[in-house]
């Protein structure tokens, strides 16, 4: 196909989204707002795990051991619980570190714990691997001789992977819908336009058009209306994204500043957002596209 | 008139053989259709309608495709030809119907321009070319007016002047002075008989009996589905 053939066929796609203009001004007003919602439940999913992710770095099994146990037993201890599987860190403490620790958060109210020094068990902070066992490895971690106790925020830990499983799923489940979505508008849309051009249609198969030419004014007019949807709308999620943030950043809450560290800042993701959203609407535009001229313009 | 003589040596532009087409449904629009049709020949295809005369030029277009039998056009065997070559089959087949089929927001340039812009040819050329065949069927002024600022056979001579772009070696006429008054009427056809004068092969396909009778000398008849006679005649009312 020559250039000047091409850039013709091109302009006539355009051509076409112009002679349609409300329909094609109505296609991506609706994309826009798939896309907008697709970019939002991106967003929150990646975020979310990142959270949970986060949590559950924070998420230790605080191990006590027994008064009586001294620092050598203490030792073979830690190395048996580092041989339980899923076990990810062990950080030991002594009985003098717990009383220092205690020490230096009360010391504004002087040597109020003079005479106790001895009444802090020494104890293991063990982290986990996989977030989803993590009863098992206490379990195990319980039944070690020489252990007192187990403190596990086995809660949290149940609330967090059904949040991130719910968003996780949630999330592509919306993202696949808005995407079949998207595709069957721009077919339709596409579909109206080949209804209209039936006519051009026509003579240009009588005159000897290749399919390629029959074609390709309208994948340019799918493709168009997927970019431009795609344009706003992660122009829009970026801008949404910087104000929540901002605001949440405003609130100076130490939990949410604490939560906000693991999220994802927005120079971190723009660009991906914006070729994402742009690549999205190429591919849903083509096989929209596609899917209606392979119905409705048999050649 | 001696070109229009057909020897035995005389290339064959359209053959015809055992052609049967059913329709979808059982309809049956033609049956052992043989014939042979020859470079240089101007053919009249007539019959009442329902006969199967569309039908015929369907499968000269490739439009529709033989339920049996074979059509080759130019050589190509049109039940063996590939999709992708189909158009280029097409640009050896100028085509003019009844309704003429102009694009109505075009001019009579632009319309004539569109066959050859979707056929990837350079604009260049387009410039030269459109208003080339335009004089050629008498439309040089009108070149700026769009459809419904011309009269029927007007109309008919742009669709004509779009079929002749890529100086196809046949054209194929269906109907084509159904819409167009009787006095406009001739003016077509002595058109169509001047582009067969350089050699063009032309089918014209009608109803009307008269105009067949005279314009033509060979008259192939269709009814039912089926050639009822195939004849050639004295020459016509001759240029
Ligand atoms: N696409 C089609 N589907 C089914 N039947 C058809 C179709 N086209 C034509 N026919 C039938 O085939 C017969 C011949 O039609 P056609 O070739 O159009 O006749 P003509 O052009 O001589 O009037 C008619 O009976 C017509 O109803
Ligand atoms: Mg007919």
């Amino acid at each position: 196909m020559r250039l000047g053939s091409f850039s013709y066929l091109v302009k006539q796609g355009w051509k076409n989204m112009g002679a349609n203009r409300l329909m094609t001004l109505a296609c991506i007003g609706v994309l826009t707002a798939c896309f907008l919602l697709t970019g939002v439940a991106v967003l929150l999913t990646l975020n979310v795990g990142r959270v949970v992710d986060y949590l559950a770095d924070q998420n230790e099994i605080v191990v006590t051991l027994l008064p009586e146990v001294e620092e050598e037993q203490a030792a073979a201890i830690g190395e048996q619980i580092k041989g339980v599987p899923n076990v990810q860190d062990v950080v030991y403490e002594s009985k003098d570190d717990a009383f220092n620790q205690m020490q230096s958060m009360l010391a504004e109210y002087g040597n109020l714990l003079e005479g106790f020094e001895r009444i802090f068990p020494a104890r293991y902070l063990v982290t986990v691997q996989d977030l989803t066992i993590i009863e098992d490895t206490n379990a195990r971690l319980a039944g070690i001789a020489g252990v007192e106790k187990t403190y596990v925020p086995v809660d949290l830990a149940g609330v967090m992977i059904a949040i991130n499983n719910a968003v996780t799923y949630g999330g592509w489940g919306i993202v696949a819908i808005l995407a079949l979505v998207s595709v069957i508008i721009i077919s339709n849309t596409i579909r109206l336009t080949v209804f209209a051009r039936r006519k051009e249609i026509s003579i240009m198969k009588y005159v000897g058009a290749t399919n390629a030419f029959i074609r390709l004014p309208f994948f340019v007019e799918g493709m168009t209306v997927g970019i431009i949807a795609g344009l706003i709308s992660s122009g829009i999620v970026c801008a949404g994204y910087y104000f929540v943030m901002d605001f949440l950043n405003g609130m100076y809450n130490v939990w949410i500043l604490k939560i906000l560290d693991s999220f994802l800042t927005l120079g971190q993701v723009w660009y991906f957002i914006v070729i994402g959203a742009v690549v999205a609407g190429i591919l849903i535009g083509g096989v929209g596209t596609a899917s209606s001229v392979r119905k409705h313009l048999k050649v | 008139m001696a070109k229009r003589a057909v020897g035995a040596d005389t290339p064959v532009m359209i053959q015809f053989s055992n052609v049967k087409k059913v329709y979808p449904g059982g309809n049956v629009a033609l049956q052992d259709v043989n014939l042979e049709i020859c470079r240089g020949e101007f053919v009249f295809v007539l019959g009442h309608s329902g006969a199967g005369k569309s039908t015929f030029l369907k499968l000269i277009l490739r439009e529709e495709v033989a339920s049996a039998g074979k059509v080759v056009v130019g050589g190509r065997d049109l039940s063996k030809i590939r999709r992708k070559d189909i158009p280029y089959l097409r640009r050896g087949l100028g085509v003019v119907f009844q309704d003429f089929r102009l694009i109505p927001t075009m001019t009579a340039f632009e319309n004539v321009a569109f066959a050859m812009r979707v056929t990837n040819i350079p604009e260049k050329e387009i410039k030269k070319r459109v208003p080339y065949v335009l004089n050629l069927v008498g439309l040089a002024g009108k070149a700026r007016s769009r459809p419904d600022e011309l009269s029927g056979g007007e109309q008919q001579r742009v669709a004509l002047a779009r079929a002749l772009v890529h100086s196809p070696p046949i054209i194929i006429a269906d109907e084509p002075t159904g819409n167009i008054d009787p006095e406009l009427s001739v003016e077509i056809m002595e058109l169509l008989r001047a582009i067969n004068m350089v050699g063009t092969t032309v089918v014209v396909v009608t109803h009307e009996h008269d105009l067949a009778q005279r314009f033509s000398e060979r008259i192939i008849t269709i009814d039912h589905g089926e050639v009822v006679a195939d004849d050639v005649q004295g020459g016509g009312e001759g240029l």
